[in-house]
């Protein structure tokens, strides 16, 4: 069998062929060969430049061209290796050839794709391998932007989170001036019937009101998130009216809670955080509004421990269910549901639910779905159970009558001077020898002059905080009790254990109750 | 289409405009570093839509945004983790065009979701190439003509780049070119 070829055609197939007579002198040398090896010349011997590498051992071209064995050479001048086999051509030899990369790589080889014939393969292989090198190069130059692009989200995150916490905190104070100052008008006997029931209503809206701001406030105060022992029915309830803002003005948002004395350590914030989440996403599967139920439950299961440090075995958890009346997951949303960026709406993230999985195991539960097309959705999260011996929350302090400070002396410390009229007006009027402060330094001068029993401070106020106006003063007076009033609760560490706290907008009956606890206890020095 | 053209039209508008603007137009159009991620497979509505909003930004009309992009795209490959691949696919402007489906070949392999394009020499002549393009997507055209304008720039070449008239889903564009000597 003959074939003819052109010379136009050869070097396509076979760019670094070449050919030798029947002497073993170059007398073709193709294309491949001419570009990277310019010192090869036709005339020259095929050995000047080339060497017989590989096995069989250097076996004569006329017995490898007959026994069709394949050939490999290496260039004495170039880092390049041939491989191929040997065709008789009349009184010579064609040595169809291919360059058979040494390291596979195409970096740093001044290699080119026409170097290859039309169907080497090792064309395809060269791109992949330098491919996926490049790609790899690409992720890590990706993965860093992710980075980048995380933090700054977290960053800009924790700005936006300061901020709205310094807003709602001033806010809140506002509505602890109306609160204190409604107090005053329904102290006296001015108003009608119908006058007390518009300051009623002034008193209830400024209570939802600081509901919303102080879930605000609790919500950017993430940075020291510690696992502290809560009633998740008690924060449930403390943060209703805030979750039915979320959930909008066309749907109700239900709360149905059942484990008032379980305690579970979880941080404030992140169990808050999950459930924000869960209330956002069901409110999102009810675009024409329709019902959130957020139940809590105790049930004693067996979960698989989500760490192994964790024994496994039947437990106490608490079940909270946020439950909607929305569109449903179909059996593929819902296999995917809990996938981190997995997400079925247009613009989301796809990272609520799986974080809400995440914290639940992170505290040592578990979080799951239940849902079906058409049917609304139940998520549910189980947190483990502390304790069963926490106390069921009450909003009624006990009743203390007016006029029983019985002259003792108490320092009021507040900066808001509206604030601070109306508490010194109230607590005059119930029988306190009442001294007022803005600041912390007019505070401490009057500590100096006059000895006090109760020292009644808010917590943040410019110059310096009440905190630190307390320790001074329980070390200038020890024995003087001592009562902090915010809007946002200060951690345990900041705390001692003998002062007292509470909550602004003031609940004026509780306050009264808590100054007359007070002063009906041994002096905190005393009691050692 | 996949996440590399989205970082490469980043980096236009980056190098056009700054980054303040490529930020803007993250937020106009809801776009963020998981719309970047080269390996991805993007719908081609998002990456119309980014051609889109870039081309606002500079002022242009989209297919001239387009023509722009492609010449740019050369650039921006040639200098990133591909600029091996982009010389072992050719040195001189004949050889690159004729290896180009060789290497979308391997392209395709790597990611199975990318459509690639085919680019063929159709006809050589002195100083002038008659190229044949087809893809499934269309409306590309003035990508291609930038494409082929930032291979007359790599290769040293000045000319110019005319679309001719064609049959079916391809396009051919004669490319007529001369060394430039300025470099």
């Amino acid at each position: 069998m003959t074939y003819e070829i052109t010379k136009e055609r050869l070097e396509l197939l076979f760019p670094a062929y070449l050919e030798v007579d029947s002497a073993l002198r170059l007398r073709g040398i193709g294309p491949a060969i001419r570009r990277r090896c310019q010192l090869v010349q036709v005339g020259d011997p095929l050995d000047t430049h080339f060497k017989r590498i590989g096995f069989p051992a250097d076996p004569e071209l006329p017995v490898a061209a007959r026994r069709g064995d394949p050939i490999q050479l290496r260039s004495l001048v170039s880092h390049m290796e041939l491989g191929g086999s040997v065709i008789a051509d009349g009184d010579g030899y064609l040595l169809a050839l291919n360059i058979v990369p040494a390291a596979f790589t195409i970096e740093k080889t001044d290699l080119q794709m026409s170097d290859f014939g039309p169907s080497d393969p090792t064309v395809q292989g060269l791109l992949l391998v330098t491919l996926q090198k490049a790609m790899l190069q690409e992720a890590r130059t990706i993965a860093l932007d992710l980075e980048r692009e995380r933090q700054r989200s977290l960053d800009l995150l924790e700005r936006v989170s300061r901020a709205a916490g310094y807003l709602a905190h001033d806010f809140n104070n506002f509505l602890s001036i109306i609160r204190l100052n409604s107090d005053r008008l329904l102290a006296g006997n001015e108003l009608s019937e119908a006058q007390r029931r518009l300051v009623s209503i002034i008193q209830e809206t400024s209570e939802r009101g600081s509901e919303i701001t102080r879930s605000l406030m609790t919500l950017s105060h993430q940075k020291n998130d510690s696992c502290t022992s809560i009633n998740l029915d008690r924060l449930i309830a403390d943060h209703q009216a805030f979750f039915a803002t979320i959930a909008g003005a066309t749907i109700t948002l239900r709360c149905e809670l059942g484990a008032p004395r379980a305690m579970v350590e979880v941080p404030r914030t992140g169990v808050l955080n999950c459930l924000m989440n869960l209330v956002i996403n069901a409110r999102d599967a009810m675009p024409d509004g329709g019902e959130i139920v957020l139940s809590t439950d105790v049930r004693t299961v067996e979960l698989a421990p989500p760490r192994p440090d964790l024994p496994s075995g039947p437990r106490a958890y608490v079940a909270i269910e946020v439950c909607d009346t929305g569109t449903g997951m179909t059996d593929d949303v819902l296999k995917r549901a809990f996938e981190p960026f997995f997400s079925t709406k247009s613009r989301g993230s796809g990272i609520g639910l799986a974080s809400v999985m995440e914290f639940a195991r992170e505290m040592g539960g578990a979080a799951c779905l239940d849902s079906r097309a058409g049917a609304g959705a139940a998520v549910y999260m189980y947190i483990p159970v502390s304790s069963l011996g926490g106390n069921p929350a009450t909003d009624h302090p006990a009743a203390v009558p007016e006029n029983s400070g019985g002259g003792a002396r108490v320092l009021v410390v507040e900066d808001e001077p509206y604030a601070l009229e109306a508490l010194v007006e109230m607590l005059e009027g119930d029988g306190y020898r009442v001294s007022p402060a803005a600041t912390a330094a007019e505070a401490m001068a009057l500590l100096e002059r006059q000895r006090h029993d109760v020292l009644l401070t808010d917590v943040v106020m410019p110059e310096a905080s009440g905190l630190d106006l307390a320790d001074w003063a329980s070390r200038r007076q020890p024995g003087i009790h001592i009562v902090m009033m915010s809007g946002y609760v200060p951690s345990n560490e900041e705390l001692r254990d003998e002062w007292r706290f509470i909550r602004k907008p003031l609940d004026i009956a509780l306050l009264r109750e808590m100054l007359h606890t007070a002063l009906h206890e041994a002096p905190p020095a005393l009691t050692g | 289409m996949y996440g590399m053209i989205h970082r490469g039209i980043r980096a236009m508008l980056i190098e056009e405009r700054g980054e303040a603007e490529w930020d803007a137009l993250e937020r106009e159009i809801g776009i963020g570093p998981a719309e970047l991620v080269s390996q991805s497979v993007y719908d081609d509505a998002l990456t119309l839509e980014l051609v889109a909003a870039v081309a606002r930004r500079l002022e242009l009309p989209i297919e001239a945004c387009l023509d722009r992009f492609g010449r740019y795209w050369v650039r921006f490959v040639d200098r990133g983790a591909y600029a091996d691949i982009m010389d072992f696919t050719g040195r001189d402007l004949v050889s690159f065009i004729q290896n180009l489906d060789r290497m979308h070949q391997a392209v395709l392999a790597a990611m199975p979701e990318a459509k690639v394009p085919s680019f063929s020499v159709v006809d050589r002549q002195d100083g002038a190439l008659r190229v044949k393009y087809q893809s499934e997507r269309t409306g590309l055209e003035p990508l291609v003509v930038g494409l082929l304008h930032g291979l007359l720039d790599r290769f040293g070449l000045v000319g110019a780049v005319q679309p001719v008239p064609s049959r079916g889903n391809s396009a051919e564009f004669v490319v007529s070119y001369q060394q430039n000597h300025d470099l």
